[in-house]
Order: structure tokens, then sequence, then C-alpha cells
């Protein structure tokens, strides 16, 4: 008897098989059957993870950006716009007691949309300012770069934005916000601001506008405006040397702070 | 002739074939059950690719060669083999020539066992052996030449098994 004789004779009486086919078919499509259902719902997951997080992750965005970078052209802001955008999330932690949804309420609903809101208002404030303060250079303090004017979304719950430059030997900025107060309601919080003696400011109204003034050579000039169309403006510089005088004085900020291409509302 | 049906007649035509193989290769009709399986189990998942194929036998007795290869390189089956076969008996009975080729194939290394198994009871070619091993022909050459070796080193010459 050779190998092959051998092998056969051991394997001649094998005992019943306990394979099943059919078994075999069932439990294979069970197992197709799981597997597709535990991927849908891992990518179902995965997706909803994706929107709660993707809000949160954007706008740390710009915050990565090197300073040093090549002057943003148009097309350059334009496609900028979108991180620009993104609407930062209106639930605010409220600690201790955990979080506490709020919603903006604006006197006059903003229908523009952000990337419009931020393109005008790079557009308008690149013009403003070089006018206003003949001779003074202005460059972009996030990063440093000559205008246009980087505005970007503020907020939440408000609905705003805002730009900061630095400009000769120190910085200013502007914030437009679509105000949840009248000129009207304002004022009294005005009056009251300006009643501590030793506050620095003043109260006014221009206009219809109710600003409050606050200056101090010490830390700069604020200049708060809510004005009738519903927009409310700040305005403020600073010295980067204490005690020196700002790069821009009262007047030029109330000046930017009543100028009506500045709104939100075009 | 659906797919599944198709499926069906290829291992009904092949299940007996394929148990006697994963039995010479692990001596035990149980893990020869679960070995047919898992390859039957695979060539259901890749049957449309299967379906085409020219050598599909060549294609599962790879499979049934990785199986059994995949299984002996699991921890647990780390099993140290020893030169010292089993005690056999002298009588000649047809039991005792099955224990005894057995007892023979289990003394060897998996992959020598593999091609003695391939080359003597699947009667393949050097060349189809060594293509479902995935090796070269001369690893098989070698390996089958080992593979003999022990197993004469085992046997008394005149022994019905001598080669």
């Amino acid at each position: 008897m050779d190998l092959t004789q051998a092998m056969l004779a051991a394997t001649a009486n094998p005992p019943p098989t306990g394979i099943d086919v059919d078994q075999l078919i069932t439990g294979e499509r069970r197992r197709t059957r799981r597997l597709h259902a535990v991927t849908g719902v891992a990518v179902a997951a995965a997706l909803a993870a994706g929107m709660v997080a993707l809000p949160q992750l954007l706008p740390q965005k710009p915050s990565g950006q090197s300073p040093g970078l090549a002057p943003p052209s148009t097309a350059t802001r334009a496609t900028r716009s979108p991180a620009a955008c993104v609407t930062p999330s209106p639930t605010v932690n409220v600690p201790p007691g955990g979080k506490e949804t709020v919603q903006p309420r604006p006197v006059v609903p903003v229908t523009e949309s952000c990337g419009a809101a931020i393109a005008r208002l790079s557009d308008v404030l690149t013009a403003l300012l070089p006018g206003l303060v003949p001779g003074a250079t202005f460059t972009n303090a996030r990063d440093g770069s000559p205008l246009p004017a980087n505005v970007e979304r503020s907020g939440p719950p408000a609905i705003a934005y805002n730009a900061g430059f630095n400009v000769q030997n120190g910085v200013m900025s502007v914030k437009i916000e679509a105000s949840e107060e009248t000129p009207a309601q304002y004022r009294p919080f005005a009056r009251e601001q300006c009643a501590i003696p030793e506050a620095h400011c003043r109260s006014a109204t221009i206009g219809g506008a109710e600003l409050l003034i606050r200056s101090s050579t010490e830390y700069g000039i604020d200049v708060w405006a809510v004005r009738p169309d519903g927009v409310l403006l700040l305005a403020l510089t600073r010295s980067r040397t204490p005690g020196q005088p700002t790069p821009l004085t009262e007047q030029q900020l109330i000046d930017i702070v009543l100028d009506p291409a500045l709104t939100m509302y075009p | 002739m659906s797919t599944e049906q198709a499926y069906r007649d290829y291992v009904a035509g092949n299940l007996d074939r394929l148990r006697r193989t994963a039995y010479l290769l692990c001596g035990d009709w149980h893990l020869a059950d679960d070995l047919t399986s898992t390859v039957l189990v695979k060539l259901l998942r890749h049957w449309k690719r299967a379906a085409a194929m020219e050598h599909r036998d060549a294609y599962v007795r790879r499979m049934l060669m990785s199986a059994w290869l995949d299984e002996r390189r699991r921890p647990w089956r780390r099993e140290s083999s020893t030169d010292r076969l089993p005690d056999r008996t002298a009588a000649a009975a047809d039991a005792d020539r099955r224990l005894d080729v057995l007892s023979l194939l289990a003394g060897l290394p998996p992959r020598r066992r593999a091609v003695l198994v391939l080359r003597y009871f699947c009667d393949l070619s050097v060349e189809e052996t060594a293509q479902a091993l995935g090796c070269s022909e001369g690893t098989v050459k070698s390996q089958a030449a080992r593979a003999l070796e022990s197993l004469r080193a085992g046997l008394e010459e005149g022994d019905p098994l001598w080669i």
C-alpha cells in the first residue's frame, strides 16, 4: 500500500458531517444584514457628530492663521467669507447652572446673508477709514495685512460683525450689531453709566442716535451708539503706550458710529 | 440557474472531498468540519468572483490551505511536535494503518503535511501544489522530500507504508 492508498483508506469512512449549507447561507445573510445595519448606524452617527462638532471647530480656524500672510485680495476675501461667517452657537454657558439658550431678538430683523454683509462692511470700512484719518496707515489687527478690512462674524448671542486695525501708535476696532434696544430704551442705561463720577463718560443724543462716550488718557476712548435704524455700533481706540494720545480722536469715532453706511440694513 | 443554486450544487459536489482533505491535514473530523465550514463561508462571500473562475477548485484548495495554516498559527494551537512517534502495533489491520498514516502525518510540520496531502491525496502536480501553497516549486520539492524522509524514519523497511 502506498501513501496515496493509505490516505484514501484513512478517510474511507468519514462520520456524518455537521455542515449544513442552508445554515451557512442563512448565517451569512444575517451577518451581511447586521454589517449593513451597523455601517448605516456608524455613518449616521459620524454625520451627526460632524454636524454638531463642525460649528464649534470652524470658528477656531482663523486664529490658526500665521501672521505675515500675503494681503488678501478681493477674491481671497470672498472665498474666506464662509469661514468668517460660521455662526457661533446661540447656546451660552451660564455657570454653575448648566446651559441656557439665548436667542437674538433684534429690534429690526436682519435679512442680509452673512457673506454679503461681510463683503459690504469690508468695502465700507476700507473706503471710510483712510479718509477719516488722512496719512494714517491701517492694517488688519489679526494678521497685520493691509486693507481691505477683514470683517468677521461676531457674537453670540447677538448678530454682529467686527473688525480690528493697527493704526499708527495704537489700535482701533469697530463692532456693528443688530441692536436689541431702541435709542429710547438705551438712554437710561447710558445716563446711569455716566452717573458714576470716575467713569470719565458722557452721553449724548445726535440725530436720533443715543451715544455713550467714555474716554480716559489711561485706557483710550470708547464710543457706543444705538441708532434709530436699529444698529448698535461700538468704535474704540487705544494707544499702545499708556498716557500717549490715541490714534483716533473722539470726534473721529463719533463720525464712524454715525456713518449711515455702517449698518445691518442696507 | 440562480447564484445560490449554483453555490449549493458546487458544495454538494465537493463537500466530501474538502472534508477528507481537511481531515488529512488536521487529523480530527470536528476540526476538519470547522475548516471546511470556514472555507465554504468565505467561498459564499466571494461566490460571484469564484463562479467566474476557470480553476475554481484550485482557488478553494488554496483557501483550505490558508484556513489550515491560519488555524495552526493560533496561539492555542501552538504545539511542539516531538521526534517520538506513538507506539505502533505490528498488526496490519486497516484501522491500524489508518492510525499509522494519521500519526505519521501528525508528526510533520503543517506545511510539509500540506505538501504531502496535496501531492499524494489531491494528486496535484508540483506546480499546482506550489500554487495552492503560495510558494515556489523548489520549495514544494524540498518540503516533499523532507516530509517523506521523516515518514521513512518512522517506518521499517518492508512496512506496507514504505515509499
